[in-house]
């Protein structure tokens, strides 16, 4: 469509809305986004800011990235952080055993009382360097996804020198020098909420509270991952799984669980919950993972359970 | 005050300009913790042309101006009622506030509220509280200072002393800066102790260059932080009640730091209140404690709860060999020999074991009772905790665990 030939009235231009449009790209990569979800990713590609995710464990922080990555045919590059993870795991460190051996081989084919013919440059240039998940992220040809994962469990020194990078996107080499970004990757955090984060990476990201989804799309995500169920067993599958978040378990079934379950029961050629209820309590540790939960849910909470879903 | 900006806005009126900041503006008077800079972003947001899809707009602004899940919880409210003003009486404040420090009587439900902070700070909070025992968690300074006076006026009074509802606050408030400050200490020597077998060959290289080369001094790896593993397990029965609460509040402080932490709480039987005290929110915390908690108050029986600890979790917190902090006043009801079996059956799986008893602190008091008595050869140190140095007192032997 041509803007000239139609004009649109007012100064609103018309065009096709991406928030749909990305929605649309992410389902056909297997990740069912609700319209919130799918309008922060929006914006923050529009913006060009990180994006912090939060939520329980098991509502798809992690997988957004990767249906992003997928819709965006780029790289995923992920950075899981962990207690004391530093700048050398995390951004670059010299392969150091290449340049000693560089320097001896050197040493050993230089003539006797001659200098060895290796320059200080060539022992810290690029071909020494090793690249880590954020460097590898900035010098992409094409701008990648950053997935920084788990970012509550880093350190907070750590977490200070993500927000330089994340500022500036540039990483400075004492040796080397600073290398700019060439591209500027789609950055995306998640937190499990075991650390309070500074506001200061707070305030340079967008924030979205990922929820458990509704029961409508959590049916929708069950049908799209788990090829052949039927919507009948989707949907008592999925409303099983919710009652079970209501109760106060240690560990709340997430999105993969339920998957889990799903594929279990359908690989029984199970049709209905309430045909075998056996079944159900057997296949329950797809669901449960603690002791003490499988202690909390007994075999009559399943069976009542199992009643008020059927 | 926005339009002095150079903001790509060209689509938009001044007058919605306005209005976009004046929202950001109620945001902050609410608590959030947004700045000029999300004022522009919201005008530049607003360009980019989805004011007409009313639900698009919600959500870009929600997720550019919330920064946490309080914020985020609280923002669909606030928006309601600056963009489609209702008559109803809401809490929003149209005013900046004033940090209020009104109390309501404490119970286990108001718990968020005892620790004097806004949720807003509560990030910003653990960093400024440095070294000083009773450095600010409040600010306005009259609260900080009468606490000051106050630590120095009841340090030594004994917790069931205290009456006075406000006394109780303040001193829940103490207890829990006490348990922020030894948990403080604790962290900070796992971030300080170095050494370890791991060789840090980059650094090893690095600190060859002035010898030409040749390593002469080695660098090590830092060690992964050992945590010291703690098991407390509390006598919460009648006798313990002006003390229990305390306690709670400081297992809950140290537990925020010592994710090893085990806590397990006694009165006629044996209650795992460990993944509660891990509760990452506050209010979820005490919703929880409350429902473990409504049969607590009762008799006491030492012997068989540890027994019990040792029979049904044994084999998982034993296997690190922590150390064994109890905190009870030794009135069993049951045969003394129960808890000196347990004792005995416990010791050798023990790096220490501890006894703090509150009664001890009072004058005259011997550990008479036969329990007591027996239990004292199995101990590594018996102590007091019945106010706030004692309490205090416990930081080298934290340390020491």
């Amino acid at each position: 469509m041509q803007p000239t030939a139609s004009p649109v009235p007012g100064n609103v231009i018309f065009m096709p809305n991406p928030v749909q449009a990305l929605r649309a790209a992410l389902e056909s990569h297997g990740y069912i986004a609700d319209g919130s979800l799918a309008c922060t990713l929006a914006l923050a590609e529009q913006l060009k800011r990180p994006l912090l995710l939060e939520g329980e464990a098991g509502v798809g922080k992690t997988e957004v990235a990767k249906a992003l990555a997928a819709v965006r045919t780029c790289e995923l590059v992920r950075l899981q952080c962990y207690e004391g993870l530093d700048v050398h795991s995390a951004v670059y460190d010299w392969n150091y055993q290449r340049q000693l051996l560089s320097i001896r081989v050197a040493e050993a084919n230089a003539p006797r009382d001659a200098a060895p013919a290796i320059a200080e440059d060539d022992i810290f240039s690029e071909g020494y360097l090793l690249q880590r998940p954020l460097l590898r992220a900035l010098t992409q040809a094409v701008a990648p996804v950053l997935l920084i994962d788990e970012i509550d469990r880093a350190d907070e020194e750590f977490e200070a020198y993500l927000l330089e990078i994340l500022s500036d996107f540039q990483v400075s080499i004492p040796e080397l020098g600073t290398i700019k970004a060439t591209t500027v990757p789609f950055v995306i955090l998640t937190s499990n909420g075991t650390r309070e984060l500074s506001d200061a990476l707070r305030r340079r990201c967008l924030y979205h509270y990922v929820e458990f989804p509704s029961h409508e799309r959590e049916v929708q995500i069950v049908l799209c991952r788990v090829p052949g169920i039927g919507r009948i067993l989707a949907g008592q599958v999925v409303s099983f799984v919710q009652e079970l978040r209501q109760i106060e378990l240690r560990k709340k079934p997430g999105i993969a669980e339920t998957l889990d379950w799903a594929a279990a029961l359908l690989g029984f050629k199970t049709e209905k919950l309430a045909n075998e209820p056996e079944l159900v309590l057997e296949t329950l540790s797809c669901l449960i993972k603690t002791r003490e939960d499988r202690f909390e849910v007994t075999p009559d909470l399943v069976q009542r359970l199992v009643a008020r879903v059927a | 005050m926005l339009t002095g900006y150079t903001i790509p806005c060209d689509g938009l009126e001044l007058r919605l300009v306005e209005r976009l900041a004046g929202f950001a503006r109620t945001l902050r008077n609410n608590g959030f913790c947004g700045g000029l800079a999300e004022s522009i972003d919201i005008a530049r947001v607003a360009a980019l042309g989805h004011l007409t899809d009313p639900r698009i707009m919600r959500w870009q602004l929600r997720s550019l101006l919330c920064s946490n899940r309080l914020e985020w919880r609280s923002f669909d409210e606030l928006y309601d009622h600056y963009w489609f003003a209702t008559r109803r009486r809401t809490r929003i404040r149209e005013t900046a506030r004033a940090t209020s420090s009104t109390r309501r009587p404490l119970q286990i439900r108001d718990w968020p509220a005892a620790g004097a902070t806004q949720p807003a700070q509560a990030a910003t909070n653990d960093v400024r509280l440095d070294s000083l025992p009773l450095g600010p968690g409040n600010r306005d300074g009259e609260t900080v200072r009468s606490l000051a006076s106050f630590f120095e006026s009841a340090g030594e009074r004994d917790f069931r002393s205290f009456r006075d509802a406000r006394d109780q606050r303040a001193l829940e408030q103490l207890v829990d800066r006490i348990a922020r400050k030894i948990r403080r200490r604790l962290l900070g020597r796992l971030k300080r102790h170095r050494g370890g077998p791991l060789l840090d060959f980059a650094t090893t290289i690095r600190n060859a260059l002035p010898t030409g080369g040749e390593s002469v001094r080695l660098a090590w790896r830092r060690r992964k932080p050992r945590q010291p593993k703690l098991v407390l397990v509390m006598d919460v029965s009648a006798s313990m009640n002006p003390y229990s609460m305390l306690m709670l509040r400081f297992a809950r402080g140290l537990c925020s730091a010592l994710t090893q932490m085990r806590v397990f709480a006694f009165h006629t039987r044996l209650v795992n209140l460990t993944a509660t005290l891990h509760e990452s929110s506050d209010q979820r915390m005490a919703a929880r404690l409350e429902a473990i908690s409504a049969g607590w108050s009762g008799g006491t029986r030492i012997g068989p709860a540890l027994t019990e600890l040792v029979e049904r979790h044994g084999k998982d917190i034993f296997r690190s060999k922590p150390s064994l902090i109890v905190v009870s006043d030794g009135l069993d009801t049951t045969e003394p020999e129960i808890l000196v079996n347990a004792l005995r059956r416990m010791k050798p799986h023990c790096r220490r074991v501890y006894w703090l008893n509150p009664l001890l602190g009072r004058e005259g008091y011997e550990p008479k009772a036969r329990g007591m008595y027996c239990a004292l050869p199995y101990l590594d140190a018996f102590l007091p905790a019945h106010n706030l140095k004692s309490l205090l007192a416990l930081e080298p032997l934290l340390l020491r665990c």
